[in-house]
């Protein structure tokens, strides 16, 4: 019998992976631009958003709902190198994938002196938050970098002197532009004015189309009698437009619940009109075009059912047209009867009329409706900057023109790791003599003042097995908690939710602890980590669980020395992590060993294999977006 | 569980991430699923058997042949050695002809004579195609026995 291969039934393989029940050739490899000048201390992924506008509503009013829409909200994604250039600085490369070439990103500065920054030849670590790249370097403070783009407000204007009064009213802009615009973010901008004498609600709704395909409405809410009027109104809407391209800004609806009772007698007529007819008298169209007519029947022997027809003359043909009819089956001698027809387009001056079928048993009384004959003043006028020196143009937009570029040290501790955790960033600092740590105030990354309202520092001295057990690393173990590496320990440091001491830390673990900072990875099953002792861990809230025992005794006799350039990375994909290290006194990763997380977790099963790296490997890394 | 894999035809991953680290000549690379040479270089990729006749058993068995069966994206060629001794020297080398196979797994096998008290096999891929083996059988023929004395 064929013997399946279960994974983890090696004892020595080689760039293998497990694919359907067996084993394969591990996934290859590709170059991804030129070398850096010098040795890569650290490759991160900045992800940053642009602020957010929000658009919409109904000018503070909330009766109504509002077309509320969010723009903007971009997410970027810069891929960064740092290295200590030739001098001795730290120096950033971006990566450019429209040329696929690393690009010069700048030389940090000291944020007081404008000097370059000096810094070791030693792993870097680095977390993109808050829209800041921080970045921990030995030898310096913390370095930030912050991108931001250089704009140049213009735009296009809509014709001069236009102004739009009735539904249907409309005013086009024609975008010039060839240059590519800040977020294809755009902004009509113009005047309205609404002004009604009953004291009732008017809604207007403009629409913005481009081509003629709306992308966006607003809707502005009046009351009269006093209206509303805004000099300098605005509506946003996102969208990649081309060069000729026609914004339009179109009054779309003007409308009001306001309703009036209105009615007409109905006077007696015959011949060749019907038996009773009225005039509308009035010029709105009825709510929903809905005429009721109210009418007797007197009954009359040997007459029953009794059917009435409804009509409007029509003035194109000038003849009587029967709209509806309505059969009555009449149980009394008298009766006086409501019914409700649908008449569309009847116009001031036209006619309703009423018959039965044979003329003898009706009496008409009117015809009644609801109309909204409000008298509504609009005006909106899409502005025109350049001729009628409006506020603005009236499609304004912002061209990119470079990007501001800050990366700087700036004042604050020389941290050896720093760490997301509570809307802060967490610093942890060896100094000579004493451990401590550093934490900023809520979302504010920048102010490493400890005295700063949020913000803390505390010194670590209580050890309780090694006098000097040095910080290595931090990681989340939850939102709430943080684990803190040592030496030979693990703290946990949470929030204590007061501002003046807002982190709080205590002992957890003893005799356990890595000199291995960068191995620590946040994975679905906890923080998995490279002991002191050599063995792999994962620590959870709920403890901690050795998981290197595969290869425990490899890295016992190839991980001798330089622990502190073990490497990792997770692949949240795949679900592997992978370990880099050193072997035999080398200075550079020379094997990764590589753990299957998933296995582990739905199947409680140790999977471990191996990958070579070449002549070596300095830092891994992982990004979304390349 | 079967391991995530990419179906043939599909070079990237639905979901983004790249694997990315530098080498040692500063130059970041990042993890290639729709290729398996290391930026233009060939790596031995290899997999060794556990023992075939059970590691410990104090008795002699001889490999004489050996099927794999495998599933591969284009014509190819594995490399199989065998070992007597747990692994410490390997044999010569002796080649597995690969065919593409679409659908199913087709097998192959070849002869060998190996000896020894912990017999094994190792599978390497000497070229870049995608092959998959699966499955294995091993024929060993048991020796005699030793005669313990006195």
């Amino acid at each position: 019998m064929p013997r399946q291969i279960p994974e983890g039934s090696s004892p020595n393989l080689w760039d293998v992976r497990f694919e359907r029940g067996g084993f394969r050739k591990d996934f290859g490899e590709k170059f991804l631009g030129q070398a850096a000048p010098t040795t890569v201390l650290v490759i991160v992924e900045h992800k940053f958003i642009d602020e957010g506008v929000i658009s919409g509503g109904y000018e503070g009013y909330s009766d109504y709902g509002s077309y509320a829409a969010i723009v903007g909200q971009q997410q970027f994604h810069r891929l960064v190198r740092l290295f200590r250039n030739a001098l001795g600085q730290a120096e950033l490369e971006v990566w450019d994938s429209s040329i696929e070439q690393w690009v010069f990103g700048g030389i940090a500065t000291n944020f007081a002196t404008g000097e370059p920054v000096q810094i070791e030849s030693r792993y870097v670590r680095a977390v993109s938050v808050q829209n800041l790249l921080l970045f921990a370097v030995a030898g310096a403070s913390i370095l930030i970098r912050e991108e931001s783009p250089i704009l140049d407000q213009t735009g296009d204007d809509f014709p001069s002197e236009n102004e739009l009064t009735s539904v249907d009213d409309s005013t086009t802009a024609v975008f010039s532009s060839v240059e590519p615009i800040h977020f294809n973010r755009f902004t009509v901008n113009f005047s309205i004015d609404i002004s009604i004498e009953e004291p009732e609600v008017v809604v207007v709704t403009l629409d913005v189309d481009v081509n003629g395909e709306n992308v966006t409405s607003l809707g502005f809410q009046a009351t009269g009698p006093d209206g509303m009027s805004q000099d300098h109104a605005s509506i946003e809407f996102t969208r990649a437009l081309a060069v000729n391209d026609d914004v339009t800004l179109k009054i779309a609806s003007i409308e009001t619940d306001a309703a009036f009772d209105r009615d007409a007698n109905l006077t007696q007529a015959g011949g060749s009109d019907p038996l009773y007819i009225a005039e509308k008298t009035t010029e709105a169209p009825a709510i929903g075009n809905n005429y009721t007519f109210r009418y007797m029947l007197q009954a009359a022997e040997g007459t029953y059912p009794i059917t009435v027809n409804f009509f409007r003359w029509d003035s194109g043909t000038s003849t009587w047209n029967i709209v509806d009819s309505k059969e009555h089956d009449f149980e009394d001698d008298l009766e006086i009867l409501t019914h409700t027809v649908n008449i569309p387009e009847m116009e001031q001056g036209d006619f309703f009329g009423i018959e039965d079928a044979d003329a003898t048993n009706l009496d008409g009384f009117e015809v009644s409706w609801q109309d909204q004959d409000v008298d509504i003043t609009v005006s909106v006028k899409g502005f025109n900057l350049t001729e009628d020196n409006d506020p603005a143009f009236g499609l304004a937009y912002a061209i990119e023109e470079g990007t501001d570029l800050d990366f700087e040290e700036i004042e604050g501790p020389e941290a050896l790791w720093i760490e997301p955790f509570a809307d802060r960033v967490i610093a942890l600092v060896d100094g000579p003599n004493t451990q401590s740590i550093w934490w900023t105030p809520s979302g504010d990354v920048k102010n490493w003042d400890p005295f700063a309202e949020g913000a803390g520092q505390m010194d670590l001295f209580d050890t309780r097995n090694d006098p000097i057990d040095d910080l290595q690393c931090a990681a989340p173990l939850s939102s709430d908690s943080l684990a803190i590496f040592r030496h030979r320990s693990i703290m946990r440091a949470f929030r204590t939710g007061q501002s003046i001491q807002a982190i709080g830390v205590n002992h957890w673990l003893e005799n356990i602890g890595t000199e291995s900072p960068f191995s620590r990875q946040v994975t679905p099953i906890g923080i998995i980590f490279l002991g002191h002792d050599r063995m792999v861990y994962i620590l959870s809230e709920s403890g901690i669980r050795p998981v290197g025992q595969p290869i425990h005794q490899i890295l016992i006799e190839r991980l001798t020395s330089n622990l502190e350039i073990v490497d990792s990375v997770f692949d949240p994909v795949f679900q592997h992590y992978y370990l880099g290290i050193p072997v035999f006194g080398s200075q550079l990763i020379c094997e990764v060993y590589i753990l299957d997380v998933a296995r582990l977790m739905n199947e409680d099963k140790i999977v471990w294999r191996r990958r070579s790296c070449g002549n070596g490997l300095q830092r891994f890394a992982l990004a979304s977006e390349l | 569980m079967t391991e995530p894999f990419l179906p043939p035809g599909v070079d990237r991953l639905p979901a983004r991430r790249f694997v990315l680290w530098a080498d040692w000549n500063n130059r970041v690379r990042q993890i290639d699923e729709s290729r398996l040479d290391r930026a233009g270089d060939t790596v031995l990729a290899y997999w060794d058997s556990p023992s075939l006749n059970g590691e410990g058993e104090d008795r002699e068995f001889t490999l004489t042949r050996l099927l794999l069966a495998y599933s591969a994206s284009a014509n190819s060629e594995v490399v199989v050695r065998a070992s007597g001794d747990g692994g410490v020297t390997w044999h010569d080398a002796i080649s597995f002809d690969i065919v593409e196979s679409d659908v199913g797994l087709k097998r192959i096998a070849r002869g060998f004579n190996v000896s020894g008290f912990d017999v094994r096999f190792r599978v390497i891929f000497p070229q870049d195609e995608v092959v998959i083996v699966h499955e294995y059988s091993a024929r060993l023929l048991p020796r005699s026995e030793y005669i313990i004395g006195p």
